[in-house]
Formats: C-alpha cells, structure tokens, sequence
C-alpha cells in the first residue's frame, strides 16, 4: 500500500510541476463552458457579436477542445479569441463555423442563435440601409465600411430575402445556414470568408496510405 | 591527391596525440592510488591478474567514451587545435579523476584497490569498477556535449550529473535484495552483475534526462529533475512487465521457499563455512541486473522518443 501512495505521490507531483513548464494551452485561455459564458468574459458596454471561426480537439484520453472565435466589434477592431470550451458546448457548434453563435446589441440584449456572421449589422439602421427595389441590397454606410472585411463579406451582398428567411430562423431559435447552406461549416462561402483564420491549414493531416508510402519511398533497402 | 595524404597524416598525428593523452593519464592515475605506485609503473601482465586488468580497462574505456565526444577543429590553425584540444584534454582529465574519486568514495569506501585487486583478485570488485568507469565516461561525454563549450555551464551540470549518480547508487539497496558489503567481501559475481546492470540503467536515465537543450541553467536544471520523475513513474511498469512477460521469478533462495531476506542479512560470518554454497547464484545478479538495464533501456525511449510535433498544436 506503501508503494501505491508513493508512486501516486510521484505522479501528482510530475503533473504539479509539468503543468507551468510543459503546458501546451496557456493560463489566459478562458474556459467558456457555454454560450451564458461569454457575457461574463466579456463585460464590456459595447454591441459585439462573436463569429467561430474554427475548433479542434486535441489529445489522446483526455481530450481539451478548443474553439477560436472573431470578436467583431462595430467602434473598433476586431480581436480574435481562443477559449477552451465543454464538450457538449463543442458538440453544439460542430456545424457553426463561421456563424455569429453570440450577439449583444446596444440594448444589452443578447442572442445566442447560430446565425450568418452579419446577423447583428445586416437589418439595423444604425449601421446602414437598404438600397434597390423589389430584393433589395444591403449597404453599410462609409463609417461601418470596416464591418465588411471584418465579417468576411468582401465581394458578398446580402439581399432581403436572405435577411427575411433569418429573421423567422431568428423567432424560432434556429441556427440559420443561409439560403442555400453557403454559411456554416460545410458553406463554400465560409471556406472563402475566413480561410485565413483556421487552425487546419496549420496542422497537417496525413492518411494511413500517405504515411504508409512515406515509409516505403524512404527505406534503404529496396527502393 | 597532396591533401588526401596530409588529411591522413594529419589523422596520424592527431592519433599520436591522443596516445600521449592517455600515458598522461597513466601517471595521473598514480594520483589516485599512490599505494600502488610501484605496481603501475612496472609492465603490465594481464594473465597474472584479471581482476587488475578489467580494473585498469575500465579506467581506459571510461577514459576514451570522454574522448570521443571531443573534436579537433583545424579549420584556422593547427597548432591552435592542438593547444585546444590539450586544455580540453586536461580539464577532462581533472573531471574524470575527480568524478572517479568522488564516485569510489560513495560506492566503495569500505575497500581499498591494494587489498581487493592485487592482493584478493577481487572479481566483483573489478567489475563494479569497470560499469562505474564506462557509466563516468558516458555521463562526463554528454554533460561536455550539453554544456557546448561554456565553462560555467559545465561547471554546474558536472557536479548535478555525480550528484544524481551518487543518490542513484545509494539507491541500490532498496532496489536490490543483495547486501552489498558483505557479498563483495566474499567477491561475489552475483552482485558485479547486479550492480553494474543497475548503475549502467541509472546511468542510462540520468544521461536522458541531461541531454537537452540549455536556455537557462536554472530551467535546465528543473528540466533534468521533471525527467528523472517521470522516468520514475514510467520504469515500474517495464519492471513489472517485463517479469510478467517473460515469467521470470526471483528465487534468491536455491531451494525455492520463501525469501527471508532478514535471515540471509543476519547471515553469520562465524557460522559460515567459506563455501560458495551460501553466496546467491550467478544467474540471480545477471537477472537483477539485467531486468533493470532493460528497464531503464526502455524507460529512456518513452521519456525521449516520443515526438509530441502537433499533436497538441501550439497558438
């Protein structure tokens, strides 16, 4: 029994002191457990809406997920976030990449519905109008033109149909993938919004038969 | 075809040097043992005492495991490489001498080399001697090779890397049910082998855990010991194992009963009769020995060869 407590003793002490030394995720990364989270990380007064831009899940047992957010803030610069979150909170957004999962606007409301990522500008007259007849085009006035890249639409315009259709999504709590599923993780626009952002053009994912042939093109003998 | 021949005799020359090294190091080693001054002077017969000749190969093989992790950089000046390499030369002598020393003092304070070697032949002795020099050379190579040419860092991982080796060795009692004094007294091979297996796989893991980069000493430092403990935590499960495995049973004992370790220390000198009857059997030291080699062989892999890349990436 003596032994046992030892070598329990060793290993809580390897992790005690590894932890500051080999730890891969930094202290600062907040841990946000679910969407009620985010207002307490981010107490500031001014309307923002969070965009996630990506997430992975790392380890071997223990597994930590991590999600990388964009902070698109209307008076100022944009500020990228990564959190560790839950597992149910990950699970929740595997489909959500690219949407705003959080909204707070000017009245301190806040909406937690799944939505593209101009959800909280596109509609509201504070930020711009809409121009044309019939489907009518979204324009951000000069002063919000920043907006724009921040939330990735570059050559992107939003219509009114498109705006409607989020808008009953909206009222029913629903995530909102646009008209033709080009947002959410699996949308081809947002591989074009926000390419730059994701951890997977970092991390290199090689099949079985790729490591397989690396093998045999570098052995020795035979080749 | 002019530089083909002098990069040969350069190569000649150098050879050359480094056999004046070691007849230098020959009267150095007279430092160590003045009582047997005469004998080292005299010419040397390795069939008359093998027990001396395992002792002084030892010395040698620790001796030139140190040399070959230095190098001769001529690409100035030759004669330049040559006043390097003799500076080089005697610092590592120093170390080596004193590492020697210091590690005889901790393991083998109770015996003298004049009683054990060359007047008892002591076998076992000779033996410990020899792992202990190989394990010295092995673990001076890489503190030279970690510190890369700057003193003060040589200078604090050269005292931590025999610190470490002297805990270890002071360690071989709770590892091992042999004990030691009075099994080398009756020049027992059982506990040569048990030991050298011993201090070779502690050495094995001190130089893995040395062997890493060094930003700061003080982070280097609290590196080395992270090391050491997770190779602790790791190493009972290849001990474990590898027994498990290959179905190997400590039988101390030769008629298979129970180990009564209290009675075999309480073994009486007066009741001995002097036989080799009573000392543990050859085959237990080698098992002793080699189960904690090959642990601690496969410890180093784990704590060292495992390439973490980005598997957890970094932000």
């Amino acid at each position: 029994m003596n032994k046992i407590s030892i070598y329990i003793l060793l290993i809580l002490l390897y992790l005690g002191f590894s932890k500051g030394t080999f730890s891969t995720f930094k202290d600062e990364f907040p841990l946000i457990a679910n969407e009620s989270a985010f207002s307490s990380y981010f107490k500031e007064q001014d309307p923002f809406s969070i965009i996630l831009l990506d997430y992975i899940e790392t380890g071997f047992v223990i597994k930590t997920y991590i999600h990388k957010y964009k902070i698109i803030w209307p008076h100022g610069e944009s500020q990228i976030v990564i959190a560790r979150v839950s597992k149910e909170f990950f699970s929740k957004h595997m489909d959500n990449i690219g949407l705003s999962i959080f909204r707070k606007n000017s009245k301190n409301e806040e909406s937690f519905t799944p939505l593209p990522p101009f959800a909280m500008f596109v509609g509201d007259p504070f930020y711009g109008h809409w121009s044309g007849k019939g489907n009518k085009e979204w324009i951000f006035y000069p002063i919000y033109s920043h907006l724009v890249s921040s939330i990735g639409m570059g050559e992107i315009k939003i219509n009114w149909e498109t705006y409607k259709k989020m808008q009953i999504y909206l009222l029913k709590n629903n995530p909102f993938y646009g008209l033709n599923n080009e947002f959410g993780t699996r949308g081809n626009l947002t591989k074009v919004m926000f390419k730059d952002y994701q951890f997977s053009k970092n991390i290199k994912d090689e099949s079985f038969k790729d490591v397989l042939l690396k093998l045999i093109r570098n052995a020795p003998i035979g080749k | 075809m002019n530089e083909i021949f002098d990069k040969l005799l350069l190569r000649i020359f150098v050879a050359f040097t480094l056999c004046i090294a070691l007849l230098v190091y020959r009267f150095v080693h007279i430092l160590l043992h003045p009582t047997a001054k005469q004998h080292l002077i005299k010419k040397f017969y390795p069939s008359q005492n093998p027990a001396d000749t395992l002792y002084l190969f030892g010395r040698i093989v620790g001796l030139t495991i140190i040399f070959s992790g230095l190098y001769f950089n001529i690409e100035n000046n030759f004669i330049h490489a040559l006043i390097v390499f003799f500076i080089q030369g005697m610092a590592v002598f120093v170390i080596y001498v004193v590492s020697v020393y210091v590690l005889e003092s901790i393991t083998l304070y109770n015996f003298d080399y004049s009683d054990e070697i060359l007047r008892r032949k002591n076998m076992s002795y000779a033996t410990i001697i020899f792992t202990e020099s190989i394990c010295l050379g092995l673990i001076i190579k890489t503190v030279i090779g970690v510190a890369n040419g700057v003193i003060t860092n040589l200078l604090f991982l050269w005292p931590l890397a025999l610190v470490l080796l002297g805990i270890s060795v002071k360690l071989f009692h709770y590892i091992s049910s042999l004990p030691f004094n009075k099994l080398l007294i009756r020049k027992s091979m059982c506990l040569g082998f048990s030991f050298s297996g011993y201090i070779l796989g502690a050495t094995i893991i001190i130089v893995s855990s040395l062997q890493q980069q060094i930003v700061s000493i003080e982070g280097h430092v609290f590196q080395v010991f992270l090391k050491i403990l997770l190779s602790i935590i790791i190493l009972p499960i290849f001990l474990k194992g590898i027994k498990y495995i290959f179905r190997l049973q400590d039988d101390l004992l030769s008629d298979g009963s129970n180990l009564d370790i209290k009675a075999y220390h309480n073994f009486n000198e007066e009741n001995d009769s002097g036989n080799d009857e009573n000392l543990p059997s050859l085959g237990h030291g080698l098992y002793e020995g080699g189960i904690f080699f090959t642990a601690c062989f496969l410890t180093s892999v784990v704590t060292t060869h495992i390439l973490f890349g980005n598997f957890y990436p970094n932000f």
